[in-house]
């Protein structure tokens, strides 16, 4: 377990070099230039924002470019905004725990509640109220969040606020997990409930609510726990038209603006935040198998 | 009886529930957009601005800050230039080589440190320093030699040359910081996030993407708080605007202008102001190109404008047509120009006199078809409604144009090194005074800001003898003569003035418009 973990650990590194030298390189090749300013106005000359570029080291080569990158990232240091000069360590520092508060809302809301509702639907599944309830999540799953976001905008701003509330983006975030997942829970625990062991369960007189709770349960979380482990980025990377709808500095829309206005170093400061977290993630998830499943021996499996 | 008793109480309450009842239709002011100031100022209170940018910094000294329209917006409160308030005589010497300015006695800093020469020369001199990010004020500035400061209340500056709009930039473009507060590292000072000035307002914190919070400095201000929310979302603002969240609404489209007409929260809560700032939107086609060189095709595509249909469908007949490259009511523009009128006949005809015949549909001039592109950056609602239409009209004539949309950051880096056929852009000056030099002189076609390369030695010559005028009437006839020669020659395609549309909450008094946004100080806001 130790070697695996070890190993894995790793193994990251040259994936997290790869992952940051792609965001470098696409996001050099997108055409555009930092230093073009507001478009109302004459603005600096061309001389002026070459001396700007050779000043923030953007006249240098490519590949310098990036080894000077990379060098301050392992410090962690991301270097400053182009936009306002802000340190990039502190606007993420901002904006990470605003996106980490509803996502983590969310998450918790739309497994915790994705969880009994999937059980529920899948072991009253011949009931006609499940079925409803069946379809219901079918059309629920084909509203956008955006437009979920403005009709409770409309409809619920009397109640919440509509700046910086927590209430309404949660619910928006929580909604298509919720939706997603009961699904899954729901088709995993059909597939179980109809396994032989469950029957051998039942058959030497087990309660149906251990069998159905703890037995087949168990087994079908595995791909619960794959999805848990895909939306955990979501913590860090955060949504540019929740956050936008309801003035939510986060991560989505300091990502978002600072591509729009090519500020590098911000744009590269939290592609690194996500890279990481979802590379943890995937690790976490494989965690998760070994303990979820005893069956699944990390050594071999590596 | 009992019924007419009951019918008269419910008056009577009524009438003692609101003394000062809302108006049950919107009066000849309001659909003007006209505030009307009623009372005597009141002391205290809050203010609440929907914004719908952040500023990046508050100095308006920083290249990356100094050209935001939100930075002008927002530091305007904070701090005073020299011809604002801080000087009590200024005297230029007959050569216009020196320049005299005498400061006033007894202004402190909001930190409390004493308002002195030092402070201007400081100033002065970081926009000088080569190693600063401040060309944007340098380049105004560039025939300014040297700052002294003899003693404590008087700062003489030189001049390499004369040119009278680096008076007017030190005068009214400049705002005076603390010396001590302009030494370090200039991108990292921390005036530049926590400003520190000599205004009515001082600064108190700053949540970014969230709000910026002043606080009323001394006497001058009224209002206590002004808070200016970030709420970048169209949606959202106008879900906190129907709330009432906001004290000043800003940045409103035609259409919810035009649909505030209809919604009596609008006009019983709200005043609408309209007015407007210094700012134009031209169309522009590349006249290093052989199909832009000459005017007669240029006026033949101004002809082609369907502005009437522009203003019923886009821009709401909101939107004052506009020919002239300075500010309309100044007499820097000439009042006899008219509008070329939507002429397709007459275009025709000019474009035949220019050489174009129609073969199968399309125009074409020595073997090379018209056709062309408008360089659009992908942000700009407006260009997405307007070109289609102007697109139609130009199809008809046998001209065969196309939308092409790129990136706002992209778009600068197309237009500056001229690789496009025809863009859409505006300009904007806090100021009535301009210099129109790096729009249209000729020497500014390759590095400037003549972006569509527009060569005219007579309005060369004039340009030049502008920036040495100092009598201003003498200048705005010399103005005059740059306006009717750029727009018959067509430099640009001149567009309209877009207004400024906001909307004041009924209980604010006093709104001043002026070509910086308003004066907040003067505000204030009935209880």
């Amino acid at each position: 377990m130790k070697r695996y973990l070890a190993r894995r650990l790793l193994l990251m590194m040259p994936t997290f070099v790869g992952i940051t030298l792609l965001t470098f390189v696409v996001a050099q090749w997108a055409p555009g230039d930092p230093f073009q300013l507001d478009l109302e106005t004459a603005g600096p000359s061309q001389q002026v924002i070459d001396a700007q570029r050779a000043a923030r080291g953007l006249d240098a080569p490519l590949p310098v470019q990036f080894g000077r990158w990379f060098s301050r990232v392992v410090r962690f240091d991301f270097g400053r905004s182009f936009v306002d000069q802000r340190e990039v360590t502190q606007k993420l520092s901002e904006a990470l725990p605003r996106t980490g508060r509803i996502a983590g809302l969310a998450l918790l809301f739309g497994f915790g509640l994705a969880v009994p509702l999937g059980v529920q639907l899948a072991v009253h599944r011949r009931r006609r109220w499940a079925r409803w309830l069946e379809f219901t999540l079918v059309a629920a799953w084909s509203v956008p969040s955006f437009w979920l976001a403005v009709l409770l905008l409309t409809f619920f701003s009397e109640w919440f606020p509509v700046q910086g509330g927590v209430v309404l983006p949660v619910i928006c975030l929580t909604w298509p997990t919720l939706v997603v997942a009961t699904r899954q829970v729901r088709s995993a625990m059909t597939d179980a409930l109809g396994q032989d062991y469950v029957k051998a369960a039942r058959a030497r007189g087990i309660p149906e609510r251990r069998v159905v709770w703890r037995h087949a349960l168990r087994n079908s979380l595995l791909p619960v726990v794959t999805m848990l482990g895909l939306h955990l980025p979501h913590l860090v990377g955060g949504s540019v038209v929740i956050e936008r709808i309801f003035s939510i500095p986060g991560m989505g829309l300091l990502a978002f603006e600072a591509i729009g206005s090519r500020d590098y170093p911000t744009v590269m400061g939290a592609a690194t935040v996500m890279a990481l977290v979802t590379m943890l993630s995937m690790l976490l998830v494989d965690l998760a198998y070994a303990f979820i499943d005893p069956r699944i021996r990390l050594e071999k499996a590596s | 009886m009992t019924r007419a008793w009951l019918i008269a109480a419910v008056f009577f309450v009524a009438g003692c529930k609101k003394p000062s009842a809302p108006p049950s239709a919107p009066d000849a002011d309001w659909l003007a957009g006209r505030a009307v100031t009623r009372g005597a100022p009141k002391n205290g209170g809050t203010l609440t601005v929907r914004l719908a940018i952040e500023p990046a910094g508050l100095t308006r000294l920083h290249d990356a800050f100094a050209e935001g329209t939100m930075t002008r917006i927002t530091v305007g409160p904070i701090y005073q230039t020299l011809g604002g308030g801080l000087s009590s005589a200024s005297e230029s010497s007959v050569d216009h080589l020196t320049t005299r300015v005498t400061l006033r006695d007894g202004v402190t800093f909001h930190d409390g440190t004493p308002f002195t020469s030092a402070d201007v020369k400081a100033t002065l001199e970081t926009i000088l320093d080569e190693k600063n990010a401040t060309s944007v004020l340098r380049s105004s500035l560039e025939t300014l030699a040297s700052v002294e400061a003899p003693d404590g209340r008087t700062v003489v500056l030189r001049w390499s040359r004369p040119y009278v709009f680096a008076e007017e930039t030190l005068l009214n473009a400049v705002p005076i910081m603390p010396a001590h507060a302009l030494m370090g590292d200039w991108d990292t000072l921390p005036i530049h996030r926590a400003p520190i000035g000599t205004g009515p307002y001082r600064f108190e914190k700053w949540e970014p993407g969230v709000a910026l919070t002043y606080v009323k400095a001394d006497a001058r201000a009224h209002v206590q708080r002004i808070v200016f929310r970030f709420v970048k979302d169209e949606t959202a603002a106008q879900t906190s605007w129907e709330r009432g969240d906001f004290d000043v609404m800003t940045k409103i489209s035609p259409a919810a202008w035009r649909a505030m007409e209809k919604q009596p929260w609008a006009w019983q809560q709200y005043q609408p102001v309209r007015f407007a700032e210094n700012t134009y939107a031209w169309l522009g086609f590349n006249q290093r190109l052989p199909m832009f060189r000459d005017a007669k095709t240029r006026r033949a595509l101004a002809l082609l404008y369907p502005a009437q249909l522009v203003a019923k469908h886009v821009t709401l007949e909101l939107e004052a047509q506009t020919t002239c490259p300075y500010y309309p009511p100044s007499k820097s523009c000439d009042a006899s120009v008219t509008p070329l009128p939507f002429d397709p006949v007459q275009a025709q005809q000019l474009l035949s006199e220019a050489g174009w015949k129609r073969v199968d549909g399309v125009l074409q001039r020595e073997g090379t078809k018209f056709t062309f592109a408008f360089l659009v950056p992908a942000q700009s609602v407006r260009m997405a409604k307007v070109l289609p239409l102007y697109l139609d009209t130009l199809k008809a004539a046998g001209i065969d144009a196309r939308i092409e949309t790129v990136d706002v950051s992209a778009y600068m880096s197309r237009v500056r090194p001229h690789d496009f056929e025809a863009i859409a852009l505006s300009w904007a000056s806090p100021t009535e005074q301009q210099d129109n030099f790096q729009n249209f002189h000729s020497s500014q076609a390759e590095v400037g800001s003549n972006f569509v390369g527009y060569v005219s030695p007579e309005v060369d010559a004039l340009l030049e003898k502008i920036r040495v005028t100092w009598n201003v009437a003498e200048r705005q006839a010399l103005e005059r003569q740059v306006h009717r020669l750029v727009y018959d020659e067509q430099a640009y395609l001149f567009l309209t003035r877009p207004p400024t549309l906001d909307a004041f909450k009924r209980g604010v008094q006093n709104v001043q418009p002026s070509l910086a946004w308003y004066d907040l100080a003067s505000l204030w806001v009935e209880p």
